[in-house]
């Protein structure tokens, strides 16, 4: 043991320029992954913490009707009940506001909540200039607005705005505002007094909501809830939340982003992995002498590969160290990139748990990628410190290589299954890179075969860079996979970023329309299109709205087994449901199934949306019975949706969770909605809204532009986030593909100093390297990139299932990048030998 | 102490076989200093790689200290070399990486020998390279790698020898002062020393002079050193043709 550990260290010590690009990879490597990985798990603290906040009690108890008799006497049970510490109710709407003191102004949408002297049960409301929130203030049509929404209405404390059929007065700005899960709706907030708001609001369709918010005792959140499913089971028409469940959809949102980001440090690790497999290559090939005298010297297999291989693991811990060192810094800049695109603080810093994950990660990467080349010692023979060149001598198969190897495919499968938190993505990604890894083998074998046969070539320059690829100590294959891997994952990445941002573009494309009209009923649809027409200048979209309930579902094949009742609950009851000949939308693709024909149906037929995450997803062939006003309808799910992933706050108005085809229900009552691309904010936009307003009073409105704007905003920061991952990658991967390519140089350097010697100029030289590097860039470059469409085709069908499209200017990118590298590499890395006198070199050797 | 029955090796060079030592009979005595000259290609470093273990014959046995060493596995072989065997070899073959000292200390490092530190020290004192000690190889003269490689070699006290052209990358006044250090050395430690040279004042020096031409030995002849010596045993030499 102690010759090991010294041997090691006396290595490292002679060795530290040479292993610089080991220790590198590894701290690249190390540093992404916990890097990444800290930051979600920051952010899944912050969502813990914020979660009770953000929904201002532990159990809610919602109705968008009011409530019947018996759902109040069960919620009345339990106001003395002991699991809860206190309650409250919250009645809320969506309504117009607009400035008693400039009646031209257009109206804006908001939410109204009316609360009671008790709310908020958690957190509190912060008021702008310091002022503290007394409930007292919105006694006697007070009313507190969001700050923004004061200076978009241009209202200072103590002006009057109207509300419905009232007139409040401004008693205070909020700053910040806890129960953002409390009747959940993307419009800016304002607060009255409960008496106040049936009277505030307009006594209009679905208009109300009526919230019972708990605060459970210490640790009873959960029973609470339990108990009051159960005894609410038997009744009709209401919700019931928990704050953990904003909490798992804030921590769903957070694990598909933690699986994107995984993603990034996947690649970079296997990247990193791919610069320790050829580093480890070339620094064993030039310590075979040394191999062969520890050898002669006494040293069996387990001494000397024990040495290297101490040394191996000494890199990767103190690599580790960096990389967290180089996390701790990332952390710092991704918190920043994030800041404002999240609903909460994200924390820069890293996590204990994160950082024991990155090391254990590195110092496995470390040995599955640097093992195969250090079983080669095994292979050594002492004899070569006699004879120099014992190529020749063939070889047995080596069963316990071949066992070894099998055993880091398999490790590997596990880690980036386990980095992926998907076996699928995890055998996609393994599957590559062992597809792609024996391909680039065959062409290497292939290649040097051909040449082999091609000793005819007419110049000199040919001649040699051809002949460098196949003639004994060539790297060919070991540059044809390390490029050829490398190129295959930069480009796939580049690849998935390119179609992640076309997604979140389409979504952008969509806030185009930014006017939406609710309620309109079936005599004033023409004459609201005409008004759209003749202000806004182009037809509004408008579809037909009906109300379904849900009361059945029948599975497929046999329609024997009917959904249970726990679960279409958690499916949904009501719904607001449309029909339409198209999907006219290009956010959404039909994954299952097939859309129907513009025609009328003979049978009633719906496309429901498929929703990662959700319990029960109907499949194409289940029987979905609704209740209707008047009678109920049998429908066959003839297709299945989905929707690309993106923020889309606004277009979820106009979003259909299940579509029906034209034929079934035109004769049902009807409302209908509509979108439309507005003016441009000024005169106009505020004209057509007040005629909205006055020709259409049950109509509501919704103008959405500032909200497309936050939108925006939010989109391009994801994009830079998206960007920042990329460039990431890409820079992590010309890094470590540099390294990989310059370190085969050995070998070159030797044979160039003897062309010089023999009257080569530099030209010939670069030439020769040229032709060499060049046929190897271009074979690993269109490999690589080839295999990337293969591997984002893969995982995004079969791994995230997502939508993709082939963006072959990012494979040609990749191939051309590939070739431009290694050339460049390949002339720089025998700059050397270029500019000095050939002697140092020959007398090194 | 090394004993050789029928041994032969043949390689294989593209389609052809190429016998590059023939059944050869030896049998070399605790102690004795033999010297195996002949031309380029004669197969004396064949039979001294042979010897070390380092290449298995084609047929034949090979015994070091009573032990067959034809059909030892590589692991085994290397340390029966570690505790028996020490080399010199024409090109050093130091490693780079390590000191002079540190070249001295890895076989007692690796067969675990106690108080090796302070044994590399005095072996660095004895080949008089104190002051060298913490130099690299490509610091040191060729002389001066060469005494290295004599202490590495003696570090572990071998009871072989085996040294391939000990001076052949030496001018003649360091090669003689390398060569007279090893014959000191070998003579102090009564190690059993096979030299490989080309060079026929210095295999005068030794108790016996084995030939090799076209991998057959030739000649095998006592010299006068050998005589007044009187070995411990006899020894005995024939090729195949006489066997």
């Amino acid at each position: 043991m102690k010759f090991i550990l010294n041997m090691a260290w006396r290595e490292m010590r002679a060795s530290w320029r040479r292993l610089s690009l080991f220790f590198l990879c590894i701290a690249i490597g190390v540093g992404s992954i916990v890097s990444l990985r800290s930051m979600v798990q920051n952010m899944r603290a912050a969502v813990g913490r914020d979660a009770r906040v953000m929904y201002a009690c532990d159990v809610q108890v919602g109705s968008n009707q009011p409530w019947t008799p018996e759902v109040e006497a069960v919620v009345a049970r339990y106001f003395d009940s002991p699991l809860v510490a206190a309650h409250t109710e919250v009645k809320g709407t969506q309504t117009m506001i607009r400035s008693v003191k400039d009646p031209n102004a257009p109206p804006i949408m908001v939410l109204l909540l009316g609360v009671q002297e008790q709310y908020p049960l958690y957190g509190e409301i912060q008021l702008t200039d310091g002022a503290r929130y007394a409930h007292s203030m919105l006694r006697g049509y007070g009313i507190l607005l969001t700050s923004g929404l004061m200076t978009q209405l241009g209202l200072k404390i103590g002006d009057e705005v109207n509300l419905g059929l009232l007139t409040f007065t401004v008693r205070g700005a909020i700053e910040n505002m806890p129960g953002y899960g409390v009747i959940s709706r993307p419009l800016p907030r304002v607060l009255v007094d409960y008496a106040d708001a049936p009277e505030a609001g307009l006594t209009i369709f679905d208009s109300f909501m009526w919230a019972r918010l708990f605060k459970a005792r210490e640790g009873k959140d959960q029973a609470l809830r339990r108990q009051l499913e159960r005894d609410l089971r038997p009744h009709r028409s209401y919700w019931l939340g928990s704050f953990r469940g904003m909490q798992n959809f804030a921590n769903q949102v957070l694990e598909r982003m933690e699986a994107q980001l995984s993603l990034a440090g996947l690649v970079i690790l296997i990247l990193g992995g791919i610069g320790i497999s050829s580093v480890t290559r070339v620094f064993i090939q030039q310590k075979m002498k040394t191999i062969a005298i520890l050898k002669c010297l006494g040293g069996d297999n387990r001494h000397v590969l024990g040495a290297y291989l101490a040394q191996a693991l000494a890199l990767c811990v103190v690599g580790s160290l960096l990389g967290l060192l180089f996390a701790g810094a990332m952390t710092l800049v991704i918190a920043r990139l994030f800041d404002g695109v999240l609903p909460f603080q994200v924390e820069a810093g890293l996590t204990w748990r994160a950082a024991l994950q990155g090391i254990g990660v590195g110092a496995l990467v470390t040995l599955l990628f640097s093992l195969p080349s250090l079983l080669e010692i095994r292979l050594v023979k002492p004899m070569l410190v006699m004879r120099q060149n014992m190529a020749g001598e063939k070889r047995r198969i080596d069963w316990l290589s071949l066992g070894v190897g099998l055993l880091i495919v398999l490790a590997l499968f596990a880690l980036t299954s386990y980095q992926a938190s998907s076996l699928r993505i995890g055998g996609i990604f393994i599957g590559m890179l062992v597809g792609t890894a024996l391909v680039l083998n065959l062409i290497g074998a292939g290649l040097m075969r051909l040449l082999r046969r091609a000793r005819r070539l007419p110049s000199f320059v040919l001649r040699q860079g051809v002949g460098s690829l196949y003639r004994p100590g060539n790297q060919t294959k070991m540059i044809l996979i390390a490029v050829g891997l490398g190129t295959l994952f930069v480009t796939a990445m580049r690849l998935h970023q390119a179609n992640l941002k076309r997604e979140l573009n389409v979504d952008l494309s969509l806030a185009a329309a930014d006017m939406y009209l609710f309620d309109i009923q079936i005599d004033q649809r023409q004459a609201v299109e005409e008004t759209v027409m003749r202000l806004a200048g182009a037809a509004p979209e408008i579809i037909p709205v009906v109300r379904a309930r849900l009361v059945e579902i029948k599975r497929a094949p046999d329609y024997s087994q009917p959904l249970k009742r726990a679960d279409l609950n958690k499916f949904g009851r009501e719904h607001r449901v449309t029909y339409k000949s198209d999907l006219a939308r290009d956010d959404e693709t039909v994954v299952a199934g097939k859309l129907w024909e513009p025609t009328p149906g003979a049978e009633p037929e719906v496309s429901v949306e498929y929703i990662q995450g959700r319990d029960y997803n109907p499949a194409v062939g289940d029987l979905m019975i609704f209740d209707l006003t008047e009678r109920c309808i049998a429908a066959k799910v003839t297709s299945v949706r989905r929707r690309m992933e993106g923020f889309s706050v606004t277009s979820d108005y106009f979003r259909f969770g299940i579509i029906f085809r034209p034929g079934a229900l035109e004769d049902e009552p009807q409302i209908f909605a509509s979108a439309f691309k507005g003016p441009p904010p000024g005169a106009h936009r505020a004209q057509l809204q007040r005629e909205l307003v006055d020709s259409f009073p049950n109509v509501l409105s919704l103008d959405v532009y500032d909200h497309a704007a936050v939108i925006r905003k939010k989109l391009n920061d994801v994009s830079l986030a998206v960007n920042f991952l990329s460039v990431f990658v890409f820079l992590c991967g010309v890094l470590i593909l540099t390294g990989s390519v310059a370190m085969t140089k050995i070998h070159r350097l030797y044979e160039a100093a003897i062309l010089k010697t023999l009257g080569a100029e530099k030209k010939l030289i670069v030439y020769i390297t040229l032709i060499e590097y060049g046929v190897l860039g271009l074979l690993a470059g269109v490999t690589g990139s080839t295999a990337a469409i293969a591997l984002t085709w893969l995982y995004s069908k079969y791994g995230v299932k997502a939508p993709w499209q082939l963006i072959p200017s990012i494979n040609l990118i990749g191939v051309a990048a590939a070739l431009l590298l290694v050339m460049t590499v390949g002339v720089f890395s025998n700059w050397e030998v270029m500019t000095k006198k050939p002697l140092g070199i020959l007398r090194e050797e | 102490m090394i004993d050789l029955a029928n041994v032969s090796k043949t390689v294989t060079s593209g389609s052809e076989k190429l016998t590059i030592l023939h059944a050869v009979y030896l049998s070399i005595p605790r102690g004795q200093f033999v010297a195996v000259v002949g031309p380029s290609g004669s197969g004396k470093s064949t039979l001294l790689s042979l010897v070390a273990g380092l290449d298995y014959p084609t047929t034949g046995d090979i015994r070091l200290d009573g032990e067959c060493i034809t059909q030892m596995k590589e692991d085994k072989l290397a340390r029966l070399r570690g505790v028996k065997v020490g080399f010199i070899f024409q090109s050093f073959h130091l490693i780079t990486s390590l000191t002079a000292y540190e070249n001295i200390l890895v076989p007692m490092e690796i067969a675990g020998l106690p108080r090796a530190r302070e044994r590399a020290q005095l072996l660095l004192d004895e080949v008089g390279l104190r002051e060298r000690g913490h130099h690299y190889p490509s610091q040191l003269s060729g002389g001066e790698q060469q005494r290295v490689a004599i202490a590495r070699a003696f570090s572990n006290n071998p009871a072989i020898l085996l040294a391939d052209e000990p001076t052949g990358n030496l001018d003649s006044k360091n090669g003689g002062r390398v060569f007279d250090l090893l014959v000191k050395l070998n003579r102090d430690r009564s190690t059993t020393l096979l030299l490989v040279t080309h060079d026929h004042a210095l295999a005068s020096q030794a108790d016996r002079v084995i030939s090799l031409n076209e991998g057959r030995i030739v000649s095998d002849e006592a010299t006068g050193r050998m005589a007044d010596a009187a070995p411990e045993s006899d020894s005995t030499l024939h090729t195949a043709e006489e066997a």
